[in-house]
């Protein structure tokens, strides 16, 4: 922290590990202010530990009133601005009140740490990891140092998987039957589909299909429900009559997705839909959503 | 204000013509561009960049602006920069990355016209790469080219599709692939083609109604792209007839028929006719003309037909020793014929009359020794299907055509085993009928052929029975063309000489004949008169050559009703004619009675059916000369045929006509009988008598010389009798001398005045003359009593 133009003469640094020192893999993903940062990525039950160091300045020493390390997993919302939940939270008082004169190194441990929630950056909300490390000091401030880590989860493959199909229309206009093979795919997955077209008697320029993700906060009548399209996708170029069928396939990989949550911490959730969007030649857009489930098969 | 414009007034087209060239110069210029930056990227080996720019470049192809001709220009200049794109596929391929993945990063690319032309372009690196079967990728690029649904676009992305493909399709014929057979390839390029004609006929439908024709022509530009897909399966070695005929061609028929667009219809029918070999249409007739027959109604199915019959044609006459074989092993003639005999009842006259003409063709090129029946068959259905329909001009052509045909294929006397031939003929107008019929006299005079029995000849009436028999209905009376008719019917005049035994029966020829004359009297007095004559000669020449006498008074029997006919036609002369040329053959074959029956006949008509006394005159020498060249009479028969003529004689109107006939009469006696030389005396001094008569009224009522040539003409006699009698039995010099004397007067008046007829006269005179000195020469005791004056 740096108030009033002081800069703390201390330098706060920290090795991540997981359990018995082994080093994490490491992650780019994008902070909250949109640039990429590369962390190091925990799992649901690792161990999270490491070494943090303290340096003070050269020639310089800085009392405080106790060192600690804290372990936390937040969930802050924008909407309400400053309001963190911490729904994980562990501290390891590495140091009772003293002097640090030189580069002091100290080791911690949270071990088995259990972490459900994947890290998340959204519109109006953020899931974060951190360890948290706080100098004490009664004056001119503590001097607090955050070290952020990603964790995902993988989940098994889900045993039904239920192709979408449907029959949709707009009476003695437009009939088309979609097709996706499943309703649920992991993120490297390949969504495959075919769109048939029963009547057409519109002329259609061409066909697109998006991938919106529907984040929602808070709840009741402060709900707040935010859209956003992953993915623009054409499909179809032209004008098809009937019978054409039109194939699909989309490679997920391609695209910024996470899993769907679905309530984390009664806090948020992040569904994802596939929408199928006709555009015909006046640029009238005629569209149908569904729900899709993501999940992680693998880091 | 400014003045007007003289700059000429731009049309609508020009302007949008125009437009064309600059988008296209436009589109043309931004590929240039973003090939420019890729090719780049491809120098730094850039991936990401090289999809960026070759995407970008790619879209330029999705423009709706410009037409099917533009368009295809703009395709091959970015066709072009793909090859480059192609090549580093390749690479990257050696540096690390696989296939599959190239395959799968392209597909990241948004839009998707430039996705598939790069799914397409890293998918012919793919299927190089054997990672996997090329018969699943080439399933995935052909099903995947469905995203595009607008038809320019879509046919050439499909396009390049195929020229991309061959490579593919040349490794699965090599066998490299062990998953990917020939019938994978065939599956391909059929998919191919099938989604290729779709779009194709869809252009049809795209736009405005009112542009509809410049469509179309546009769709014609484009019908290439289509067929290359036929061609390329004409193409494939492994195909053979049975895969032919169990896949590809009820497939391509499949897409042809349900397409329902008879532009497409039309191209793709005959591209199949065109691009498959003979041997598999021989072999698979029936399923390409079962296609046929489901055709869309305005699709010109006669054209297709024919061009199919055409191609077989051909491919007999280029190798006649192949094609004969398969054609009779797999009927292809019964095989042609059925289908398009109900074909041919669902189109027009004229379309109907092509088909029938094509098969006619084909029969006669093709099945040698069976043809004959085959025409007769292709006719029977022809004339089946064509009875009730209303048979336009064209449709008459073009049966006149078939029936013309044969003549120059066949001898006609096979043709004339064709039972329905007529039938044919009867669907045509009656001119084009009697065109036909002339047709065939007319090859038959040419080529002198005879026609040789009655059973032949009973059918060439029937071909001919247009011009033979009268068949006009009385409204048309009027209309009868009098000159035509002689001129044809002098045609079948002259037809009759041609029908005859050849090994010379006389039965045969006989009743040859008889039949002629049934079906000549069907034809009315118009056409009689020029048509039994001939009948009349053949029959006498037959008599003349037949030893039996009870067959030849047959046929002078018959010659007797012939002729009676043609008297009541009336035509009186030409029976009286024809009576006396009967007379002298009946005479010849001392046939008395016959002869004595035509005489009668003959003197009957002159009585009562020649009322002109010129028409009489010319009878009566014709009779006179007749029966003076007669030798057989009895003489109580001769009797009274040669008192009949000379009383006759006397009764002729004019003197001169008297003068001449009477001592023509004269030579009817034989002087060498007793009896008879009065009678040439009577004869000869009547003459006399008719021309003194006839100069005295000459020189009292119009004041001129009158007729010396007739002295001078009895003179003759006299000195003719004079020759001819035994000493001076008959003539004595004396009356000769007087005559002389009488003449020699008469001649010299005759010099002073210069007219034609003198002229005549006087060298009748001097030829006279000059015989009597040279009879006086040989014969000088008999002359002696004869002097000359000068």
């Amino acid at each position: 922290m740096n108030f009033l133009g002081f800069k703390a003469p201390v330098t706060v640094g920290c090795e991540l590990l997981k359990g018995g020192g082994v080093k994490p893999e490491l992650v780019t993903v994008r902070s909250a202010s949109g640039a990429p940062e590369t962390i190091p990525l925990y799992n649901d039950g690792d161990t999270v530990s490491g070494a943090v160091t303290v340096t003070p300045a050269f020639g310089k020493k800085i009392d405080h009133q106790g060192i600690k390390i804290e372990l936390l997993g937040q969930i802050e919302t924008y909407y309400d601005k400053g309001s963190f939940y911490d729904f994980v939270a562990a501290v390891r008082e590495v140091s009772g009140p003293g002097e640090v004169k030189e580069e002091v190194k100290y080791d911690f441990e949270f071990p088995n740490v259990e972490m459900l929630n994947e890290t998340y950056n959204g519109v109006n909300v953020r899931l974060r990891y951190v360890v948290k490390v706080t100098i004490v000091r009664s004056y001119r401030g503590s001097v607090v140092k955050d070290f952020n880590f990603c964790v995902r989860n993988t989940t098994v493959l889900p045993e039904i998987n239920n192709s979408i199909k449907m029959e949709v229309g707009i009476e003695d206009c437009l009939h088309i039957e979609f097709e996706y093979k499943k309703s649920k795919y992991h993120l490297k997955d390949v969504l495959v589909g075919k769109i048939y077209f029963l009547l057409v008697q519109i002329k259609l320029k061409h066909m697109e299909l998006e991938i919106r993700r529907r984040e929602t906060t808070g709840s009741g009548s402060n709900q707040y429900n935010e859209t956003q399209t992953m993915a623009k996708y054409e499909v179809m170029d032209g004008a098809p009559v009937k019978g054409e069928c039109i194939p699909i396939r989309l490679f997920l990989s391609a695209y910024d997705l996470t899993p769907t949550y679905k309530n984390v911490n009664n806090k948020f959730s992040v569904k994802y839909f596939l929408n199928l969007v006709l555009v015909d030649e006046e640029d009238r857009r005629y569209f149908k959503q569904q729900e899709i489930h993501l999940f992680r098969t693998e880091l | 204000m400014e003045p007007p414009s003289t700059s000429p007034p731009t049309t609508m087209d020009q302007i949008l013509a125009a437009e064309q060239d600059k988008w296209l110069a436009d589109a043309k210029a931004a590929v240039k561009q973003q090939a420019f930056y890729m090719k780049k990227a491809i120098d730094e080996d850039n991936l990401r960049d090289v999809f960026k720019y070759s995407s970008a470049m790619l879209g330029e192809l999705r423009t709706s602006l410009l037409s099917p001709q533009k368009y295809y220009e703009l395709y091959m200049r970015a066709f072009d920069e793909l090859r480059g794109l192609e090549m580093f596929f390749e690479e990257q391929r050696g540096k690390g990355h696989t296939a599959s993945e190239l395959y799968e990063l392209v597909q990241h690319a948004g839009n998707v016209l430039p996705r598939l032309y790069l799914l397409v372009t890293v998918g012919s690196v793919f299927i190089r790469s054997h990672e996997s079967s090329i018969k699943s990728l080439l399933k995935d690029l052909v099903e995947m080219c469905g995203g595009i649904q607008h038809p320019v676009r879509g046919l050439f992305l499909r396009t390049y599709l195929t020229q991309t493909s061959r490579e593919g399709l040349n490794l699965i014929e090599c066998k490299v692939d062990e998953e990917s057979s020939t019938g994978d390839a065939v599956e391909f390029v059929l998919q191919n083609f099938t989604e290729m004609n779709k779009l194709w006929v869809r252009m049809k439908h795209q736009g405005p109604v009112r542009e509809r024709g410049k469509r179309e022509k546009e769709r014609k530009e484009l019908r290439d792209l289509v067929g290359k897909n036929l061609v390329i399966l004409s193409s494939m070695e492994d195909v053979g007839v049975e895969m032919y005929g169990e896949i590809v061609l009820p497939r391509i028929l499949e897409q042809v028929v349900n397409c329902k667009d008879e532009l497409a219809q039309n191209y793709l029918m005959d591209c199949i006719i065109q691009v498959f070999p003979d041997e598999f249409h021989i072999k698979t007739m029936e399923t390409f003309v079962e296609g046929c027959g489901n055709l869309h109604q305005d699709t010109n199915v006669a054209q297709i037909l024919c061009g199919l019959i055409k191609r077989l044609s051909n491919f007999m006459e280029n190798e006649p020793e192949t094609s004969s074989g398969l054609f009779e092993e797999h009927q292809t003639f019964e095989r042609l014929l059925d289908p398009a005999t109900k074909i041919s009842e669902k189109v027009g006259s004229q379309a109907a009359a092509s088909i029938y003409a094509a098969i006619l063709d084909f029969a006669v090129k093709t099945s040698e020794g069976k043809a004959l029946g085959r025409v007769d068959q292709v006719l029977s259905k022809c004339a089946e299907a064509l009875k009730t329909a209303d048979v336009t001009s064209q449709a008459s052509r073009t049966l006149k055509s078939i029936l013309t045909t044969p003549l120059d294929s066949y001898a006609i006397t096979d043709l004339l085993d064709l039972k329905s031939y007529p039938d044919v003929m009867q669907l045509l107008s009656p001119q084009m009928q009697n065109a036909v019929a002339v047709d065939i006299i007319e090859k038959i005079l040419k080529k002198g052929t005879i026609i040789p029995n009655v059973k032949k000849v009973a059918s060439l009436f029937d071909f001919i029975s247009t011009i033979v028999e009268d068949i006009k209905s009385e409204e048309d009376e009027d209309d009868v063309d009098e000159e035509e008719i002689e001129e044809e019917q002098n045609l079948v005049a002259r037809l009759v000489h041609q029908m005859k035994s050849e090994d010379e029966s006389i039965d045969e020829s006989f009743a040859i004949l008889k039949l002629a004359k049934e079906r000549f009297e069907k034809g009315g007095p118009l056409r009689v008169k020029h048509t039994l004559p001939t009948v009349v000669f053949d029959v006498l020449q037959l008599v003349k050559r037949d030893d039996d006498e009870e067959r030849c008074e047959k046929m002078l029997k018959f010659l007797h009703s012939v002729i009676e006919v043609i008297s009541e036609v009336p035509e009186p002369e030409k029976a009286f004619k024809l009576y006396l040329e009967c007379i002298l053959v009946a005479d010849m074959k001392k046939l008395e009675n016959s002869a004595y029956d035509f005489a009668t006949a003959a003197f009957d008509i002159y009585e009562n059916g020649i009322p002109d006394q010129k028409a009489q005159v010319e009878a009566l020498k014709m009779l006179i000369g007749c029966l003076s060249s007669c030798s057989n009479f009895g003489e109580d028969n001769f009797d009274a045929l040669s008192s009949a003529a000379t009383k006759w004689s006397i009764k002729l109107l004019k003197k001169s006509d008297q003068c001449v006939s009477v001592f023509s009469c004269a030579h009817l006696f034989n002087i060498a009988d007793e009896g008879n030389s009065e009678k040439v005396m009577v004869c000869l001094k009547r003459a006399l008598t008719a021309a003194k008569q006839a100069q005295g009224m000459a020189k009292s009522s119009r004041g001129e010389l009158g007729p010396v040539e007739l002295f001078i003409a009895i003179l003759n006699k006299y000195l003719f009798f004079f020759d001819k009698q035994e000493g001076e039995a008959l003539i004595k010099a004396e009356d000769v001398q007087n005559l002389l004397d009488l003449v020699s007067n008469e001649t010299s008046s005759l010099t002073t005045s210069g007219a034609e007829g003198n002229d005549r006269a006087l060298k009748f005179y001097h030829n006279t003359l000059r015989h009597i000195m040279s009879q006086k020469e040989k014969f000088p005791e008999k002359y002696s009593a004869l002097s000359l004056k000068s």
